[in-house]
């Protein structure tokens, strides 16, 4: 028996709904937080969304609270950037907070605060829309109730599973070149030429295992549903992946 | 059989690729009767894989290259369908277990040809789990909800097995697909196989292990090296009668035949070689006693010897990748001049403990000293002109735009003279016989070629230990002796040789010492025949006696003097 198959019954129930439904549901508030400028509707939405994502998606702990650390300090830091960054003859009639080296008006903080809680409320959002979703469970779902063309959904699907072996791939690259006696410097030139490095065997290899996964998907008759070749939705998928995953580095 | 339908019937078949001149198959032909299993076999290069995509149908249908003469697949002709159409007829396994899986589950995974012809709702679930218990990958819907990526590479290709039964082909064509696997995985996969093989279904296999694809098939076709077919006929009347040539040919044959040859069973031509470790039993009976078994073990190099000096030493080195730990703890000595194998099977931590060597990637803890020095205070550089590396993939190091500059790269980067620089390229141009492409991108060369660059890119520094990894993989018979053949030299020089491979014969053939390795744990080490002959270590470890061993031990029933062969030279007849 495999250890990690879960019960359907004790899956966390963000999990269990529908990833379109999911998706539905988040869009309406997330419109309406594009459009406010008060500060007590994204306020409430983050409190919502909180509370979701606490109870449906059974976070540890732990991860709650790094999570709302990494909240708090988000926060903070886009609160202060916008307050700064609003233009003062707009808030002139509130009264000043600080009168330093800078002039901060108490209406440029709740600005700044209004922004920042609208940024936080779309994020926690978008947690709400797709946690506890895999990509196979969107694709069938997207194919099924969002009618996507099933070339489109499953072409990517298969675009997105090269991601581990890229990274993979790409790690031995910058292993095999350092053995050749490569070291780059530090900061962004070294960057910036290492990463243009890995770029071509990156490519090479990445074409090769796309020619490769769509003769197999061909082989399977994925061209009589959808009379198009997998080796052109693959390929197509391939160029930006290569380019994330080089630029992106072994750290991500 | 002829009044069935054959199962796949070639006449006059080439391909040629798309912006290329050169027609691959020089009109092949030959018929495969339902229930057949053939094995298609030839030099690399000779285009059996690209035949293979032809009797496919893939090629014209899918890829864009051109088929001259006709191939009915099923009594279906191929150039007539669109891309796809054939699934329903012919099921494909290709080499690389990681290129085949589309989906996040195996039950996802199986359904998706099933979804793809439109098979009925209903049917499509039964059918797969009925597919997945067939390979042994499921009993449950539960075991079928796993992700592929729980999967070893042979359970991987049981998947890609399982996909194409499930569309109940009546051809089944399988390309190398134990090419990636270690050599235990790579006999579970043929016993799944065996126990497929009704007599309803045709097989074509491309292999080189021989020994297993053979107690299946029931016929052999075997191209030359510019793709025309030169034998045709059962695995008895082609390795029986032209064992010698197809060797010369550059062929890989069956363990027990090249044996036989080593023996000088040929030198009868009435008798047929044999092909199996039965058929060798019995030939022995019958031919003169002068052939005999050379009881000569290899000179023994590195720690035996009391005057090598240690050249590396690892003394618990433990290296974490990603969080997890991947190597707990290995202690090791490598003397100087030593050839060390180190074997185990995918995942085990072989390619880590030789970066770890090479300062490639940090230990978590522990250390590892190079004459001494600790390998993390080196600086790059001057580890780099210590250790060459030459890594699975050859282009993985390609860093130049030709292949004269990527030889002298290493001696670029370490600022020395020009004069000095032109001097060692061309000698390494001309041992490694690259000349002719000295001004070739690294990319174009051919994959024997890029092998043999990547070499003479890891010895220009003149480092005194040379890491090889896989070093043979995906090569030909002729190629992977030609690449040992220069490891062999280099290590009679005097450098240290550290070679990670899970080809147990090339082990037993040319290592001093072995190191096994399970799980990212040292198994055991020490000189290859004792570790070697430990049956029940090696099986432990995942792996299996080399077959010369294998095939040795079942001659020494009768003949006591066989017991210790298990490499190649051992054995050689002694003429009258």
């Amino acid at each position: 028996m495999s250890t990690s198959t879960q019960s359907v019954g004790r899956r966390p129930q963000l999990a269990a709904l529908n990833p379109v439904a999911k998706l539905a549901a988040v869009l309406p508030a997330v419109v309406l937080v594009l459009f406010t400028r008060d500060m007590a509707t994204p306020a409430v939405i983050v409190i919502a969304a909180a509370l979701v994502i606490i109870v449906g998606a059974r976070l540890r702990p732990r991860a709650i609270l790094i999570g709302g650390a990494i909240i708090l300090l988000a926060g903070a830091w886009t609160t202060a950037s916008f307050a700064l960054l609003t233009r003062p003859e707009v808030v002139a009639g509130t009264p000043v907070v600080i009168d330093g080296w800078i002039t901060l008006h108490a209406g440029a903080l709740c600005t700044g605060m209004a922004t920042s809680l609208r940024l936080i409320a779309m994020m926690l959002l978008a947690l709400v829309g797709s946690l506890g979703t895999t990509t196979s469970a969107l694709v069938s779902a997207l194919v099924r109730q969002g009618r996507v063309p099933y070339r489109f959904a499953y072409g990517a699907v298969a675009a997105v599973r090269f991601a581990p072996r890229y990274r993979q791939d790409l790690l031995t690259i910058r292993a095999a070149q350092r053995a050749r006696g490569i070291i780059d410097r530090r900061g962004p030139v070294g960057y910036l030429t290492r990463t243009w490095r890995s770029l071509i065997p990156l490519l090479a290899g990445g074409a090769r295992h796309a020619e490769r996964l769509s003769l197999a998907m061909d082989a399977r008759g994925f061209a009589v549903w959808s009379g198009v070749a997998a080796i052109f939705v693959i390929t197509n998928a391939l160029g930006p992946l290569t380019f994330g995953t080089g630029m992106a580095g072994p750290g991500w | 059989m002829s009044d069935l339908t054959p199962g796949l019937t070639v006449s006059g078949a080439s391909i040629r690729w798309p912006a290329s001149e050169r027609w691959i198959g020089g009109r092949i032909t030959f018929d495969a009767d339902v229930g057949e299993m053939i094995l298609l076999l030839g030099p690399s290069g000779c285009g059996k894989s690209t035949l293979l995509l032809a009797l496919s149908g893939l090629i014209p249908a899918s890829i864009d290259a051109e088929l001259r003469g006709t191939i009915l697949c099923a009594g279906i002709d191929t150039q007539t369908v669109k891309a796809g159409q054939l699934a329903t007829h012919v099921g494909v396994v290709l080499q690389d277990p990681d290129a085949q899986v589309v989906t996040g589950t195996l039950l996802d995974e199986v359904c998706f040809g099933l979804e793809n012809l439109l098979a009925p709702t209903e049917d499509i679930e039964p059918r797969a789990l009925a597919a997945l218990r067939q390979v042994g990958l499921a009993e449950t819907r539960e075991q079928a909800l796993r992700p592929p990526t729980e999967l070893s590479g042979g359970g991987r290709q049981r998947l890609a097995i399982a996909c194409a039964l499930a569309l109940d082909p009546s051809v089944l064509l399988l390309d190398e697909p134990t090419a990636n696997l270690d050599p235990a995985a790579s006999a579970e996969f043929y016993s799944t196989l065996a126990a497929l093989s009704g007599r309803s279904r045709t097989v074509v296999l491309i292999e080189h292990e021989l020994d297993d694809a053979l107690e299946l098939a029931d016929r052999v076709v075997v191209l030359s090296r510019t793709g025309t077919v030169t034998h045709d006929g059962t695995p008895a009347e082609v390795f029986g009668q032209h064992g010698r040539e197809l060797l010369e040919r550059g062929v890989w044959l069956p363990i027990a035949t090249q044996m036989a040859l080593r023996l000088g069973l040929d030198s009868d031509p009435n008798r047929a070689l044999p092909l199996t470790a039965a058929e060798l039993d019995s030939i022995l009976d019958e031919t003169p006693p002068q052939l005999h078994v050379v009881e000569r073990d290899r000179p023994q190099g590195g720690l035996d010897d009391a005057t090598a000096a240690i050249h590396i030493n690892v003394s618990g080195a433990r290296v974490a990748l990603g969080g997890a730990e991947v190597l707990h703890g290995i202690d090791l000595s490598i003397a100087v001049g030593e050839f060390l194998a180190i074997a185990g099977v995918n995942g085990a931590g072989k390619s880590t403990l030789t970066r770890a060597i090479a300062g490639l990637v940090p230990l978590r803890s522990g250390t590892i000293d190079l004459d001494g020095i600790p390998v993390a205070d080196m600086h790059a550089h001057r580890l780099g002109e210590q250790v060459g590396y030459v890594f699975q993939n050859p282009e993985h190091q390609f860093l130049a735009r030709t292949v004269r500059e990527e030889i002298g790269y290493g001696l670029r980067v370490r600022s020395r003279p020009d004069a000095e620089i032109t001097e060692r390229v061309e000698a390494m141009l001309d041992r490694f016989d690259l000349r002719r492409y000295a001004d070739l991108n690294p990319f174009l060369l051919s994959h024997g070629e890029k092998r043999r660059l990547s070499v003479a890119t890891a010895l220009i520094t003149e480092p005194r230990i040379l890491i090889l990894d896989e070093p043979t993989f995906g090569q030909d018979h002729e190629r992977a002796t030609e690449i040992i053949r220069v490891v062999d030299e280099l290590g009679a020089t005097g450098i240290t040789i550290l070679m990670v491979t899970h080809d147990m014969q090339l082990i037993a053939d040319h290592a001093h010492r072995i190191v096994v390795l399970a799980d990212g744990a040292l198994l055991r080490e020490g000189p290859t025949a004792d570790v070697l002959r430990d049956e029940a270590l090696i099986e432990r470890a995942g792996l299996r006696m080399p077959p010369v061993h294998r095939i040795a031990r079942r001659l020494a029933q009768r003949r006591p003097e066989w017991s210790a062969v298990y490499r190649s030279e051992q054995i050689e007849a002694i003429s009258s």
